[in-house]
């Protein structure tokens, strides 16, 4: 066996590998075991959605926002229909935003479900992503009931949403939160006290409070190291000032260290207070009337910079227009593009096995990053 | 051994006959092994899961791992041919089905049963963790996965084989011997008669000997060289037929040590006088012992999350280890004064 042949010290995994979220390429410096070093390389998942909005009517905003990341596209597509709601001046009905809260909380939930199904497959479990998954599959279920499909949304409008809410969508909403608060007991009992998954995850990848504002992370990543950012509470849009659960209060007891640990148990918090804001906004959201497809408003010139708190963080969107059909320029900041940043400095010092885990447990979503 | 004693008293030489032998518990115990367990296994995963499992293939799904093994066959490897690979997987096989010889089946279905039988076990895991090492490195020598998959699969190996000796060594105290004979001998057909439950430490050096094992062989849930972190470690290489007979291999392995585990700690082929219908029942018990501790571990593996190769060893280490010297040390104490006092 010559050296060249087998050079353990470096390894380039991807852009495609079971290791990774997405599309990405990590180059690691091996010391036996341990990640000396690593360098992440991204672009492989590049669609150009952004430049798409440019060719897309101001009513077909929501099409392409469903593009930057399928797995949270409603708070992508609450980002810049806001925006747009901004310059047109348009302001929706209570009732509209309290829907918009719903399907946006709905979909954090089902995000924050994956990323544990990804994480609990990160440590080798088998069976728990099977509970997991059966759980997310009713929430889309509901998404099917309320928008005809899953994943591509295309709801929100600017002014409105698409369709009044289906017959037995609030109930079965209902039914479905009383599920989840059950299943988040039972997700505590198979994974939050099970000493392997603890022993696993409670010192990996410690992002500290001064990480996390050096390098801008946002959401249950940032909020996992004790930094309460949220959009929800400090900016409040949507109507979110009118919900009173206790988004991103600090949990009282032990202190928060940002571990991968933290991160999961902040996730599944997220999840509990996302049921109480659905429950909350699902008795506005049941009342009759005023959810039609609005006529596209008249969008004059200007520009708009709208902050909304997606699943994996805070979603940045910047919409000019030039009074013209089309929207001149849409960009977004996206959230998982900073928690991309934290990869390398996490990573030195970690263990190979730990490799996947650590992705997994900072939820990064290459499609929103490349974008 | 009834089966080369017939075969000679009808002209067959006894070394003819043993090789028919080896060839009949493979063909005729081994691969129906790995189809039961693997569909009981599968089902029972699909059970826990919430999910239906394989039901396309036969009834229930009873011929997928039938399928599976054909599909596998006529699979073209990814990677062009590699004669060293092919002579290490051979040869890797050969040693591990060696051990075919001394599988403890019943009194007179062993077909090697010195006074030393016992120890033969470990060669099986020897050869597991060397042809691992050299397929992964050696004879491959093509990825990173599989290099360091067989690292880790030797580092365990070398760490998990001292308490798994000492906790082997602590059954031959209570059975005073490594034949076979002895070990099943000492024990009866109740649990309660079993090595098992001999002294006050058997229990533990029971635990420690299957944990060890499953360390020793990098089954679940200690299979870190062959983790889906390294893209299946050891066995990335592999495709088509070699897989196929990789696999066969380890799960051999697996159901060797299990079945070892039933001789040495659970009663063996010990049956109830009532129902000692002659040697085969014997070898039935002892395989239907083996297919039920070999769910109870993949039961463990599935329901639960993965350790880190280093936990592993560190658990060995600090755990495993100790634990096999106190039962050993305890053991040969309560046997001394058992035989001083009482």
């Amino acid at each position: 066996m010559s050296a060249s042949a087998l050079n353990i010290s470096t390894w380039r995994i991807g852009p495609f590998s079971e290791l990774l979220p997405g599309p990405l390429a990590l180059k690691l410096d091996l010391d036996g075991e341990l990640i000396a070093g690593a360098q992440v390389e991204r672009g492989f998942l590049h669609r150009g959605v952004e430049k798409s909005f440019e060719v897309r009517r101001w009513g077909a905003v929501s099409v392409s926002a469903d593009r930057v990341d399928p797995e949270c596209a409603p708070s992508y597509e609450l980002a810049v229909v806001s925006a747009v709601e901004e310059i047109a001046g348009v302001t929706p009905a209570p009732r509209i935003e309290a829907i918009r809260r719903v399907v946006c909380e709905l979909s954090r939930i089902a995000s924050h479900l994956l990323a544990t199904v990804r994480m609990a497959q990160a440590v080798g479990s088998e069976t728990i992503p099977h509970y997991l998954l059966r759980d997310r599959e009713r929430v889309l279920e509901l998404f099917e009931l309320l928008v005809g499909s899953r994943f591509a949304f295309n709801f929100l409008r600017v002014g409105g949403v698409a369709a009044e809410v289906s017959d037995g969508f609030c109930e079965r909403a209902l039914q479905v939160c009383d599920l989840l608060r059950e299943r988040l007991r039972e997700y505590n009992d198979i994974l939050s006290f099970n000493e392997i998954f603890s022993s696993r995850t409670r010192d990996l990848g410690v992002l500290s409070a001064a990480d996390v504002s050096l390098l801008g992370i946002t959401g249950p990543n940032a909020r996992a190291a004790g930094v309460a950012v949220d959009a929800r509470r400090q900016a409040p849009y949507c109507g979110y000032a009118l919900v009173d659960s206790d988004m991103a209060a600090e949990p009282s007891g032990e202190a928060l260290r940002g571990s991968a640990h933290d991160r999961f148990l902040q996730r599944l918090r997220e999840i509990h207070e996302s049921i109480s804001i659905v429950r909350e906004s699902l008795g506005l959201a049941a009342e009759a009337g005023g959810a039609t497809l609005p006529p596209v408003p008249e969008i004059p010139a200007g520009e708009c910079y709208v902050r909304v708190e997606g699943p994996r963080g805070a979603i940045g969107c910047y919409v000019v227009s030039d009074g013209g059909e089309f929207p001149a320029r849409v960009q977004f900041v996206t959230p998982s593009l900073r928690a991309l940043a934290a990869v390398p400095r996490l990573l030195r010092g970690t263990r190979l096995e730990d490799l996947r885990l650590l992705l997994a447990s900072l939820d990064i979503s290459v499609s929103e990053a490349d974008r | 051994m009834i089966w080369v004693d017939s075969l000679r008293k009808m002209g067959v030489p006894a070394a003819v006959g043993a090789f028919t032998w080896v060839v009949f518990v493979y063909c005729a115990i081994i691969l129906p092994s790995v189809w039961f367990t693997r569909f009981f296994e599968r089902k029972l995963a699909a059970d826990f899961q919430a999910r239906v499992g394989p039901d396309h293939a036969g009834l229930h799904g009873f011929l997928q791992p039938l399928a599976d093994l054909l599909k596998q066959l006529q699979k073209h490897g990814h990677l062009p041919p590699n004669r060293k690979e092919n002579a290490w997987l051979l040869l890797y096989s050969v040693a591990l089905c060696s051990t075919l010889a001394v599988l403890p089946l019943g009194a007179g279905l062993v077909l090697v049963d010195t006074p030393t039988a016992g120890l033969i076990p470990f060669w099986a895991v020897l050869a597991l963790s060397l042809g691992a090492v050299v397929l992964g490195t050696g004879g491959a020598a093509r990825s990173v996965p599989a290099g360091l998959g067989s690292v880790r699969v030797a580092s365990q190996a070398i760490i998990a084989a001292l308490p798994a000796i000492l906790s082997f060594m602590c059954a031959a105290v209570a059975s005073r011997g490594f034949s076979w004979t002895a070990f099943v001998g000492a024990q009866g057909a109740w649990p309660g008669s079993w090595t098992l439950l001999a002294g006050p430490f058997q229990w533990l050096a029971f635990l420690v000997f299957l944990a060890s094992g499953l360390a020793l062989l990098g089954i679940a849930p200690f299979d870190s060289g062959f983790s889906s972190d390294l893209q299946r470690g050891v066995e990335s290489n592999l495709s088509g037929r070699r897989l196929a007979l990789f696999q066969l291999g380890r799960f051999y392995a697996f159901f060797f040590w299990s079945l070892v585990a039933v001789a040495v700690f659970l009663g063996g082929w010990n049956l109830p006088a009532a129902l000692q219908f002659g040697e085969w029942t014997g070898a039935l018990l002892v395989i239907i012992k083996a297919y039920l501790l070999m769910i109870g571990v993949t039961w463990f593996a599935r329901a639960n999350p993965r350790i880190r190769v280093d936990q592993t060893a560190a658990f060995l280490w600090k755990v495993a280890t100790p634990l096999a010297a106190l039962a050993l040390l305890g053991e040969t104490a309560w046997v001394y004064l058992k035989a001083a006092y009482l």
